[in-house]
């Protein structure tokens, strides 16, 4: 909501709009970028096997994603080969299918530890028979590696990960990442495929939601079909095939070389609210629950002027998007406040200081800073580190500061240990902004320094709409915060609460909380943080259910955020045998893959010879059968504090957001006397 | 019956006698749009990242597009008002009126004031409309009443200037004030160029 003379004070909140700038504009014009999620023969000489089809169905409901994606692939050699399977992972993603077609059936594969599912591939290679492994590398990929691939054959998989869905300002986002590349670190091998579809792509994306959408947006794919079906459910449809899933020669191939970037607008003036789905059998015992909480705007602009430092990579992966970058610095430190003072750091092997201490925001010294970035070559690997450490020497500690930090690349330079980095932030109370560009950002070491120092980490893909996320960004760093948010609930047992620690929540942001329950009723539950230095808490009373089956993925994704919390242990703290061993139990209970377990295929009848039990075969057919009952029902409210809300005022959307106005009924009786009011003189 | 009312210069004025055309075919294109489906309607909004992309579509449409029925329905009464006014004493001051009101608004929307993404609604227009109907109603009557229709109006918009919030009405989209106060400016503009024509 903006008056006037409101609108006269936030020249202050252009501002910040500069961080974000720098951030987001290095964006624009990306360099042409490789796709992945592609199959390559593990002998890299060898050309790309072709992508006959490539099926992706998204289905967006109860706050998560269930993306499930098939793919065919053609082995036009002459011999038999051993493929990878490569795509990058997506934001917080887990996974939990992959599904193989071994004689025209498919099988889906079991979790092990990751050294025992590796033995067992390759001994069942060794035999000759059938068999697929789907590992993680670390945060960059999961690679799949199938054998055999037959001679002028096909090959068949399916993939199904699920994610929470969060609404930033009353925007939506779901990306489906398919560019890989540009960066320093780079799997040679993977390099040289085909990633054209020959045949049929597809992407549908349905949306199920309560919640009014009123319309949606796919910046770097005009050609999609968006089509409301129904006042609470989305189709948006991009792909090659035609609708009876024939295709002729004339259909256009379709390039697995960008991101597709979906966003969905959510209507304005929607309550602030808390939201919960969960699963417990009617058998008793435990249930899952996930709760999505969403504030009412109640946090103030900040007024007072601050310090930026402003960290910049300018390795050689920065190359085609240096020009860019300095062209957003320029607008962001146009649009600095008077009162602020800014530094600019740049590293590559190692860090500079591009201005000689702190600048004043006036035109000589924008005009220096500009004309130094653009005299320099953008080379060289990453030391991150060596960024860091320079951009927090000689923080002035008489005036609020602010890190923004802008690389699309991985640590490869230094020190790269994320127990290193967060050490250092531990030296300084000062709020880290990091903005990854692209899908091969160490995400979980920039997302772990910024939870650390209660900033916020914002993922940048080159498919994204910069101007929206530009806004989103700026409107957080202009407002006040949550901070030291704390969930109570009385009245119902309530354990293993995932994420463990809530750092921070900015403006606009939604708070999802995934745990355990036992029983079930009613239960009075408390958010509690401070704001400013201040207390505040929100209240509400609702029931948790004493069965329900709607949702059994709440069990994946209650386990995905319990291993990203002990994954933070480790990289905080150093790996213990306990924490590993906690995090392989998840995994392998809940049919995850991780850094520790991965999953493997093989046929329906060696898996009872390894003495494997089929339990996530059985995990993922109740998550189906889940799926097919909720499709054929109604889209399901999940607002559970509509009786006592949470909050008192709607969900906050963008300071520069959407507005309007009416004259209401009393103003309509005001005019009326005007019809008759001056009928003689 | 045809009620002739004096007009500013002494003309008369039929409210019933000619049929509000104008402001009856505005009133059926609004609601029309309304219903127009979803992915259409959304296109039809203000947006400043299309006007970017070189789609000037919301500029003409933006300010009769609306949020949902509670938002028309209500601006479409005041429209209905306040046009009927307009248009019994001149056609042609009703069609100058919306002109200078959407210039008006427009411009605050384009303007460096300004930081929506989004703008929808007649409101601001409406605006427009109220100074031009309370001036024609104030040379016509003198009338208290008038005046006191005139101070209210001015102490609403000071009210929703202060603090952000619509009085007295509630749309799925927060208010935006100032778009009123683009509004009654343009009508004062119009005034007096008017009085200068006039003259």
């Amino acid at each position: 909501m903006t008056s006037l003379p409101k609108i006269w004070k936030s020249t202050w909140q252009n501002t910040w709009k500069c961080t974000a700038a720098i951030a987001l504009l290095a964006a624009f014009h990306a360099p042409a970028s490789l796709g992945a999620g592609l199959m390559s023969p593990a002998n890299g000489k060898l050309p790309a096997l072709q992508i006959r089809q490539h099926h992706v169905d998204v289905i967006i409901e109860d706050g998560y994603a269930v993306t499930s994606i098939e793919q065919t692939f053609f082995n036009p050699h002459n011999q038999a080969l051993e493929a990878i399977y490569s795509f990058p992972v997506p934001a917080q993603a887990a996974v939990g299918e992959f599904t193989y077609w071994i004689d025209g059936k498919p099988v889906t594969g079991e979790v092990l530890e990751k050294q025992r599912a590796r033995e067992v591939y390759e001994q069942e290679k060794a035999q000759g028979r059938e068999s697929a492994l789907t590992e993680q590398d670390d945060y960059r990929t999961f690679d799949s590696t199938v054998y055999p691939v037959r001679p002028q054959a096909e090959v068949k998989i399916r993939l199904v990960y699920l994610q929470a869905v969060k609404v930033d300002l009353g925007i939506g986002r779901y990306v489906y990442p398919l560019e890989e590349g540009g960066v320093d670190e780079q799997k040679l091998a993977f390099w040289s495929y085909n990633e054209v579809v020959e045949e049929d792509f597809s992407f549908n994306l349905r949306m199920r939601s309560s919640y009014p959408v009123d319309t949606f947006r796919l910046p770097q794919h005009p050609a999609a079909a968006i089509q409301q079906q129904s006042p609470d459910t989305w189709l948006v449809s991009l792909g090659n095939a035609r609708i009876d899933g024939e295709t002729t020669s004339t259909q256009p191939a379709f390039r697995l070389d960008r991101d597709i970037v979906v966003y969905w607008r959510h209507q304005q003036g929607l309550p602030g609210s808390v939201d919960m789905i969960a699963h417990k059998p009617a058998d008793g015992g435990r249930g899952t629950f996930m709760m999505t909480v969403t504030p009412g705007d109640d946090l103030s602009s900040i007024q007072q002027g601050r310090d930026w430092v402003f960290v910049l990579d300018y390795s050689g992966s920065m190359a085609g998007k240096y020009q860019s970058l300095v062209e957003g610095i320029r607008k962001g430190l146009e649009k600095l406040n008077p009162a602020d003072r800014y530094r600019v750091v740049l590293f590559n092997n190692r860090a500079r200081e591009l201005t000689r201490g702190y600048q004043v925001v006036d035109t000589a010294s924008i005009n220096r800073t500009i004309a130094d970035l653009e005299a320099i070559q953008p080379d060289g690997g990453t030391n991150l580190y060596a960024g860091l450490e320079l951009g927090y020497r000689g923080l002035d500690s008489d005036r609020p500061s602010a890190v923004v930090l802008v690389t699309d690349g991985v640590a490869n330079v230094g020190l790269t240990q994320k127990k290193d980095f967060l050490e250092l932030l531990e030296k300084h109370d000062v709020r880290l902004f990091s903005f990854m560009m692209g899908n091969s950002a160490n995400r979980p070491l920039l997302e772990g320094m910024t939870k650390m120092s209660n900033g916020f980490a914002m993922n940048i893909s080159n498919s994204d709409d910069i101007s929206g996320r530009l806004i989103q960004a700026a409107d957080k760093l202009a407002h006040e915060a949550y901070r030291d948010i704390h969930v109570e609930i009385d009245g119902v047992k309530v354990k293993d609460l995932a994420p463990a620690r809530i750092a921070s929540l900015y403006r606009g942001q939604q708070l999802v909380l995934f745990g355990h329950y036992w029983g079930g009723g009613e239960a009075e539950v408390e958010i509690t943080g401070k704001v400013s230095g201040r207390d505040v808490a929100y209240r509400t009373r609702f029931a948790f259910p004493a069965s329900t089956q709607r949702n059994p993925e709440v069990e994946r994704l209650w386990a995905f955020a319990s291993i990203e919390d002990l994954q933070d242990r480790i990289d905080y703290l150093g790996e213990d045998a306990d924490t590993r061993e906690a995090i392989v139990d998840l995994a392998m209970e809940y049919g995850l893959v991780t850094n520790y377990t991965s999953m493997v295929v093989v046929r329906e009848e060696v898996f009872e010879q390894y003495g494997m039990d089929r339990d996530n075969a059985a995990r993922v057919e109740a998550e189906r059968a889940a799926r097919a009952q909720r499709a054929a029902g109604a889209v399901q409210d999940n607002r559970v504090d509509s009786a006592q809300p949470a909050f008192s005022s709607p969900r906050a959307t963008p300071a520069g957001g959407s507005g309007g106005g009416a004259l209401g009924p009393w103003m309509v009786l005001l005019l009326l006397p005007l019809l008759f009011a001056g009928r003689r003189r | 019956m045809n009620t002739a009312i004096p007009g500013a210069a002494g003309a008369p004025i039929h409210l019933a006698g000619r049929l509000p055309i104008v402001t009856l075919l505005l009133c059926l294109f609004a609601e029309v749009l309304l219903y127009l489906p979803a992915e259409l309607h959304a296109q039809l909004y203000f947006e400043r990242a299309a006007l970017q992309a070189g789609g000037a579509l919301g500029l003409l449409t933006g300010q009769w597009i609306h949020a949902d029925a509670e938002h028309l329905y209500w601006n479409m009464l005041a429209l209905a008002v306040l046009g009927w006014i307009i248009e019994s004493h001149s056609r042609r001051l009703l069609v100058c009126s919306l002109v200078v009101g959407m210039l008006s608004v427009n411009a605050l929307l384009l303007s460096p004031l300004c930081e929506l993404q989004r703008y929808c609604g007649l409101s601001g227009l409406l605006n427009t409309l109220l100074v031009v109907a309370i001036h024609l109603r104030w040379q016509q009557s003198r009338s208290p009443l008038i005046a006191c229709i005139a101070l209210a109006s001015v102490f609403k918009l000071a009210v929703e200037l202060y603090s952000g919030q619509s009085l007295l009405t509630h749309i799925s989209w927060a208010p935006y004030a100032p778009a009123h106060l683009a509004g009654l400016l343009g009508g004062l503009v119009l005034l007096r160029f008017r009085v200068h024509g006039d003259q």
